[in-house]
């Protein structure tokens, strides 16, 4: 069993099959809505491959023991809703009459959701329609019993993905921004700093002076001024939705100055270091350039005489002058 | 002091301490081009603490880019009036100065003009002096000694930017600027390796010279001689006064400043849009942040191989040409580049682009003082990468603005293969032009200009490759 990415249409096309619309009703609380999601039989895990399945393959796929094809897929719950779940089972050899299946949420089975699915022209329907509220979320699979492939739907609020996990790193006297983004509008951000278990909301009226808060819809920015020790520490900013608060946190240390000098002391002591050796190193050869140059000159000297004798007088003079110097 | 310079002043070392010359420009490499190169990892941190976009953080690093490139005759006018070893130290600490004051930076402007304008010009009063002093120390090894100093860039660049990553982590971005200002400082012993030396033909000796870089030489005279020794012994100068510009005049020089336009146009555009493309056509991020560290790593083979290939006995005569291979073969992978879709075929174009890059800088300031000669090489390398700063600038935008104009990184690719393609013709043209000029000036010369090697003991045949400057010398033996 395989999940394929929606509006792909699977073998012969039935109406539940070709709608893959995520209908959604955000107005109100206890409205219902029916979301349908279509998962058809495809070649690979790939679910991007449209299913012209090859029966062969797929059976292979699901075959070996305690293995079996687990597709995830996430569904970002902003409201509160009814969901219908579907699991299409195609492709089964022997396509046998009739299969079981069953959901679990959370890896337990659910109760009561156990059922018999006739066969409908090769195809298996596995369906549900679940009330989710801010205490339903979580994974629910569909099972069933013959084989070992399950589909998993990870119902969640939205996650902010781009975490960072180094501490963001600051200075006494310096200001900070903290970042949060993610994919969905919430209702409204809220910043709290984390003082051991507890934690404290930050309001911006109540100290403007430290705290700035920008929201920008998708995103929102804090930023801490006047930086002091005190206030390193965790901060944690939560999207507010109608089920729940998704939540982020930062890590903020505050270091004084002198940390980032210590290391930049000793880079310039060892440059001073490295140029006194060198400056010293060329004085201290000079002495011995005078010796062993008198050789080179001399040899030169001969060379020279044979090559230009008109000059070779005046150029031994001025070389002998500058040895005196 | 004078013995010193005699020592030093008979034939260029060629070894010696021409090595720490060479490990000096390479830790002066290192620090001025990777270190602007790492520049670009603090553009995140700046945009959220300044609270602005990309556009506004990417002008430090053309400004700084600018500003090293633009001010690079002005650190070889300081080598050549004070000298190379007082400009490198001082373009040390004003590089520093700049990169400590910008760790206390208040705003984005301030940036600008410490980071951006400051450190770059201490960039610039380093980079062409110590590049000046290799190629005074070496003469046989010249490109391989090039090659080593150049391959600075590459692996200062690999090995620096995790380093800056951590020390953005660990002390975030001030921090991170203060301890990089400590590691820039240390150009300051760059500088003082840079010995000065004063090369035989200085000194207007009568002793066979070394005129393979086929500048002029004054004639031995009588009263020529002890005055102008003694005048280079007081000033202790490594090159010739600054009113000998008249290079620039050369017809060999102009045609090779105008393919170095051509060049500096096209060559910066892959770099800058080789990831953007590999993103666009389907590769992941891995794996195109992978394709440009095999461009980096290859860079430095390339530096280091190409250099050594070109000091060949065999292929030394024809440098030039090589260059010319260089660059045009670096055009011809430009070319190829909207034919290759996969990673798989980029990654071939990745080695071969980034050797061809790293073998032609490499042989930039060795092409450059085959042309102007060793007395000129300072001021010409000033002029070099003085005539590299407006087009590194302008062709990326441009490129950007292709790019968004026509939907596809296509003509981007085409424009800089051309300006590689182009460059390397420009040369090649007028190498065929002299080559025919000369074969028929050879038929009517009854005499043919023997050519003395770097060590003085051997003749060897060389393809004048300037005939302006040079002076034919009675064969000695």
């Amino acid at each position: 069993m395989a999940a394929v990415r929606r509006g792909c249409p699977c073998g012969p096309a039935s109406p539940q099959s070709s709608s893959t619309t995520l209908q959604a009703d955000m107005a109100k609380y206890m409205a219902k809505t029916v979301l349908l999601l279509l998962f058809c039989q495809g070649i690979h895990a790939d679910t991007t491959t449209s299913p012209e399945s090859d029966p062969v393959v797929t059976t292979r796929k699901a075959a070996p023991k305690g293995q079996g094809q687990v597709i995830i897929e996430e569904l970002a719950i902003l409201t509160p809703q009814y969901i219908e779940l579907l699991c299409n089972l195609t492709d089964i050899p022997n396509n046998p009459p009739y299969m079981t299946g069953y959901w679990t949420k959370d890896g337990k089975e659910i109760e009561n959701s156990e059922e018999t699915i006739n066969r409908n022209n090769a195809q298996y329907i596995l369906k549900k329609t679940f009330s989710i509220q801010a205490r339903d979320l979580g994974n629910y699979s569909c099972v069933f019993r013959e084989n070992d492939a399950r589909v998993t739907f990870v119902l969640q609020v939205p996650v902010m993905k781009d975490k960072r996990d180094k501490p963001v790193v600051s200075y006494i006297g310096d200001s900070v921004v903290l970042v949060c983004k993610l994919k969905h509008m919430p209702n409204t951000w809220n910043w709290y700093k984390a003082n051991n278990t507890e934690k404290e909301l930050i309001n911006v009226t109540a100290d403007p002076l430290k705290y700035k808060i920008l929201l920008n819809g998708n995103e929102t920015k804090l930023t801490v001024l006047n930086l002091t020790e005190a206030q390193s520490g965790k901060y944690i900013c939560s999207a507010e939705f109608d089920i729940k608060a998704s939540e982020s946190q930062v890590e903020l240390k505050v270091l004084s100055y002198t940390e980032p000098l210590k290391p930049f002391v000793a880079i310039v002591a060892e440059v001073l270091l490295l140029v006194t050796l060198i400056c010293l190193w060329e004085k201290c050869s000079k002495p011995k350039h005078s010796s062993s140059t008198a050789d080179d000159v001399y040899s030169e000297q001969t060379s020279k005489l044979t090559h230009d004798e008109s000059n070779g007088v005046e150029n031994n003079t001025t070389r002998q002058r500058k040895l005196e110097h | 002091m004078a013995q010193e310079k005699k020592k030093g002043g008979v034939l260029p070392p060629d070894g010696g301490w021409g090595w720490m010359i060479v490990a000096g420009c390479f830790v002066v490499t290192v620090c001025t081009r990777a270190v602007t190169r790492c520049i670009s990892i603090f553009f995140v941190e700046f945009q959220m603490h300044f609270a602005k976009d990309y556009s506004g953080t990417a002008w430090i690093h053309s400004l700084v880019d600018c500003t090293t490139m633009l001010c690079a005759p002005l650190g070889s006018l300081i080598g050549n009036q004070l000298s190379c070893r007082i400009a490198v130290i001082l373009g040390g600490f004003l590089a520093s100065v700049g990169l400590v004051l910008s760790s206390f930076a208040t705003s984005l402007e301030y940036l600008y003009a410490t980071l951006g304008l400051l450190t770059g010009l201490g960039f610039a009063l380093c980079y062409t002096p110590a590049i000046a002093m290799v190629g005074i120390y070496f003469c046989e090894r010249k490109a391989l000694a090039y090659g080593i100093a150049m391959s600075g860039s590459g692996i200062g660049t690999f090995i620096l930017a995790p380093v800056v990553q951590l020390l953005i982590e660990h002390y975030s971005w001030r921090g991170a600027l203060l301890i990089l200002g400590g590691f820039v400082l240390n150009l300051c012993v760059c500088g003082a390796l840079l010995r000065p030396i004063i090369l035989k033909e200085e000194e207007a000796c009568p002793l066979p010279v070394d005129s393979e870089c086929g500048y002029s030489v004054k004639p031995p005279t009588l009263n020529g001689g002890p005055t102008r020794s003694a005048a280079s012994d007081a000033k202790q100068r490594c090159f010739q006064s600054m009113q000998e510009y008249h290079f620039l005049l050369m017809p060999d020089f102009l045609v090779l400043a105008g393919s170095f336009l051509l060049l500096a146009s096209g060559c910066s555009l892959p770099f800058v849009y080789l990831v953007p493309y590999a993103l666009d056509v389907g590769v992941g991020h891995q794996h195109a942040a992978f394709l440009m560290s095999i461009l980096g790593v290859i860079d430095i083979v390339g530096n280091i191989t190409f250099g050594w290939l070109t000091d060949r006995r065999c292929l030394k005569k024809y440098r030039n040409i090589c260059y010319m291979f260089a660059v045009g073969m670096e055009g011809l992978c430009c070319l190829f580049i909207p034919l290759l879709r996969t990673f798989v075929w980029l990654v071939p174009f990745s080695v071969l682009y980034g050797y061809f890059d790293g073998a032609y800088v490499a042989l930039i300031p060795v092409v450059t003082s085959d042309v102007v000669g060793r007395q000129y090489l300072s001021s010409a390398l000033g002029v070099v990468y003085f005539l590299h700063a407006v087009p590194y600038l302008v062709s990326p935008p441009i490129g950007g603005w292709l790019v968004d104009t026509t939907g596809t990184y296509t003509a981007t690719f085409f424009l800089s293969g051309f300006a590689l393609i182009s460059s390397s013709l420009l040369l090649f043209s007028v190498a065929i032009i002299r080559y025919c000029q000369r074969n028929q000036k050879k038929n009517s010369l009854s005499k043919i200009p023997k050519l003395v090697s770097c060590e003085g003991k051997q003749v060897d045949y060389y393809p004048p490759k300037n005939k302006d400057l040079m002076l034919i010398i009675p064969a000695t033996s």
